[in-house]
């Protein structure tokens, strides 16, 4: 079977790699190059820690004991680090904190309350602050580094025969027997079938093809698409897990810069003129990273990128046909770094057999079908302790 | 619209970009152009000054004007020599495809890869200021060395001081000089003939450990060039 992948992002080279280590005849294309979109600018801490929908958290979950198995197997560069996460809490937070960590825990999810001490040689190189007042550990969770992540299941995908082309796709249109996938410079390619992942694009796509995908596509101030990343030049900070303070969360670089965020500016962030160093938003964060070194008189360079995010509708997965017997499959995440390697895998699996597979069923595109996008609640911007 | 003068120089230039005016042909006079289109002297002087200004034809007192001999004077010391290849040379790139492949599936062999190792794949026309085709460049990269390539602009990208600014430690760089005959498909990107003699550069860059991290082809527009080395005497 022919297929072609729309998108090189962590989804669809994820899914490029399943299908053709499954024998299929993949062609992968992206506009501008692999790993170019939300991918390359993500916080990729791989959790189930504030999902609260229940099919929705399994399928994180899953996808957290995936990327297990798949470090295992992937050759290249380790991209994925199973650190731990955890989540200081302040008097503010930590009635927030605890129901998190009761819910999580009656589910199963690994939790865990430790001391000070306890905590100081998985966080490694920064202090906790004086003002915490509880302490969790999720020993499960960890994080991802994105570039290499998507490098690797490229070349894997690629060691079992699938080609990535660089190529602008237009439209798709679905014919009886084969699907065709029409470029800018007018080229055209057919196949058996077509999955659509093209992260926070796949919206407009789809509309130009005919398809209802909805998503949150508002690039404006205060949308909850918008996240800031800071990336921190300052080799001597070495943290030793995932880590969430009321004020400011960091990730480990893994060779690269570590990263932070600080969910609570997001609203103040306006993609078009990206926050400057210097600015209130830039010396904010400055600030913040600054209280918790060790030693408060350096301040670290931080560069910061506007990060957006592939947001469907309702804030859930989408995952499958938009209609029985159609060719196009349509493929969009948030959160995207924790579920490519099950999404990868369940989608592959779906499109090779034909057979529904149980965690993708409620995450149908066909859930929003006869809504009007004005009717859809809106989803509302992560801003408190432990969401993303 | 085109003006008037405008269409008559593009009927001149679609023969000189044919051929059928070659280099060294006299153009037609300033009085054979108005009494050819009807137009007035101004107009007619107005085309050869445009010819002459875009490079394509000289003017010689007295003499006339003349198509301009457009061949690129290539030394072929500079040529071979890395800075070169750093600098590039005038003109565009236009990208004609840009893939990740299986290296068995690429359009150029990188010596001692496996098969199965993922390269990247970019084939790119050079064009000269005139816009005619100079060379036809392929060059496939190792993926593990250069992940993020096609993430750049390609049309501008000159490879060898990409990989350098990234850090990728390149030991050695090798240039072959490859007479070949232009194939079918060449010959029409080149705007040739299929079956023409030219030359190709090829060039091989080596990690200090041997590994070949990339192998880069330009395939040269038989007559656009000439070559030659020379030496203080
Ligand atoms: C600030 C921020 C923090 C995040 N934190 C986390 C986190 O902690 N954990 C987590 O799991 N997830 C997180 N995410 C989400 C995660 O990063 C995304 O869900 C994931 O990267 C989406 O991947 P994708 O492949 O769907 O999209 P993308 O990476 O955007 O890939 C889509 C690709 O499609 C290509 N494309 C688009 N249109 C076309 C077209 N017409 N023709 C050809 N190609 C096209 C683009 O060039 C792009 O390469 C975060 C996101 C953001 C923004």
């Amino acid at each position: 079977m022919k297929v072609i992948v729309v998108g090189a992002g962590v989804l669809g080279a994820s899914v490029a790699r399943s299908l053709s280590r499954a024998g299929e005849d993949v062609l992968l294309l992206d506009r501008k190059g692999p790993g170019a979109g939300t991918s390359s600018t993500t916080f990729a801490w791989t959790n189930s820690n504030r999902k609260p929908d229940p099919d929705y958290y399994r399928l994180n979950l899953e996808g957290m004991a995936e990327h297990e198995k798949l470090a295992r197997e992937l050759p290249g560069e380790p991209a994925y680090f199973r650190s731990g996460g955890l989540q200081f809490a302040d008097t503010d937070s930590e009635p927030w904190l605890v129901q998190n960590v009761e819910r999580l825990r009656a589910l199963g999810y690994p939790a865990r309350w430790v001391t000070r001490a306890e905590a100081a040689p998985i966080v490694r190189g920064i202090r906790i602050p004086d003002d915490t007042t509880a302490i969790a550990h999720f020993p499960a969770e960890g994080y991802v580094r994105p570039d290499r992540l998507v490098q690797n299941l490229l070349a894997d995908a690629v060691r079992h025969g699938a080609v990535l082309s660089i190529g602008e796709v237009l439209s798709i249109s679905d014919g009886p027997d084969r699907a065709s996938v029409t470029l800018a410079d007018a080229t055209v390619h057919t196949a058996d079938r077509v999955v659509l992942a093209a992260g926070r694009w796949t919206d407009d796509l789809a509309a130009r093809s005919g398809i209802d995908v909805p998503m949150i596509t508002d690039t404006g101030r205060g949308s909850p698409i918008i996240g800031l990343l800071g990336y921190v030049r300052f080799p001597a900070l070495d943290i030793g897990c995932v880590v969430h303070t009321p004020r400011l969360n960091l990730r480990p670089g893994a060779g690269l810069p570590v990263v932070v965020q600080a969910l609570d500016l997001n609203p103040d962030v306006d993609p078009s003129r990206p926050p400057a160093p210097g600015s209130e938003i830039a010396t904010a964060i400055t600030r913040r990273l600054t209280a918790l070194l060790p030693d408060p008189a350096q301040t670290p360079d931080i560069d910061l990128r506007v990060g957006l995010r592939a947001l469907p509708a309702d804030g859930n997965t989408i995952a499958g046909y938009p209609a029985e017997h159609a060719r196009t499959y349509c493929l969009a995440s948030h959160g995207g770094i924790t579920l490519a390697p099950l999404l990868g895998r369940l989608v592959a699996t779906e499109i090779v057999t034909g057979e529904s597979q149980e965690l993708l069923k409620p995450f149908r595109p066909s859930r929003f079908a006869g809504m009007r996008r004005s009717d859809l609640p809106a989803v509302p911007r992560p801003v408190m302790l432990g969401e993303q | 619209m085109p003006t008037l003068h405008e269409k008559i120089r593009r009927e001149l230039e679609d023969r000189i970009h044919a051929g059928t005016l070659a280099p060294g042909a006299k153009l037609p006079t300033e009085l054979e152009l108005c009494e050819q289109y009807e137009v007035s002297r101004a107009t007619a002087q107005r085309v050869l000054n445009d010819l002459a200004d875009a490079g394509l034809a000289v003017r010689r007192r007295r003499q006339g004007t003349f198509v301009a001999d457009v061949r690129q004077q290539i030394n072929l010391l500079s040529y071979a020599s890395p800075d070169t290849h750093v600098k590039g040379v005038p003109g565009r790139h236009e990208v004609l495809s840009a893939r990740i492949v299986r290296a068995a599936d690429a359009v150029l062999e990188l010596p001692g890869a496996e098969d199965d190792t993922a390269v990247v794949e970019l084939v790119r026309r050079k064009l000269d200021l005139h816009d005619q085709p100079r060379t036809i460049e392929r060059h496939v990269v190792l993926f593990s060395a250069a992940p993020e390539l096609l993430n750049e602009d390609l049309a501008e990208l000159v490879s060898l001081s990409y990989l350098r600014d990234r850090g990728v430690s390149i030991d050695r760089i090798r240039v072959y000089l490859d007479p070949v005959v232009l194939d079918e498909h060449d010959a029409e990107l080149l705007r040739s003939e299929a079956g023409t003699p030219t030359l190709r550069r090829r060039r091989e860059l080596r990690a200090p450990d041997g590994t070949a991290i990339e192998i880069v082809t330009a395939l040269i527009r038989p007559g656009a060039a000439e070559f030659f080395v020379e030496f203080p005497a």
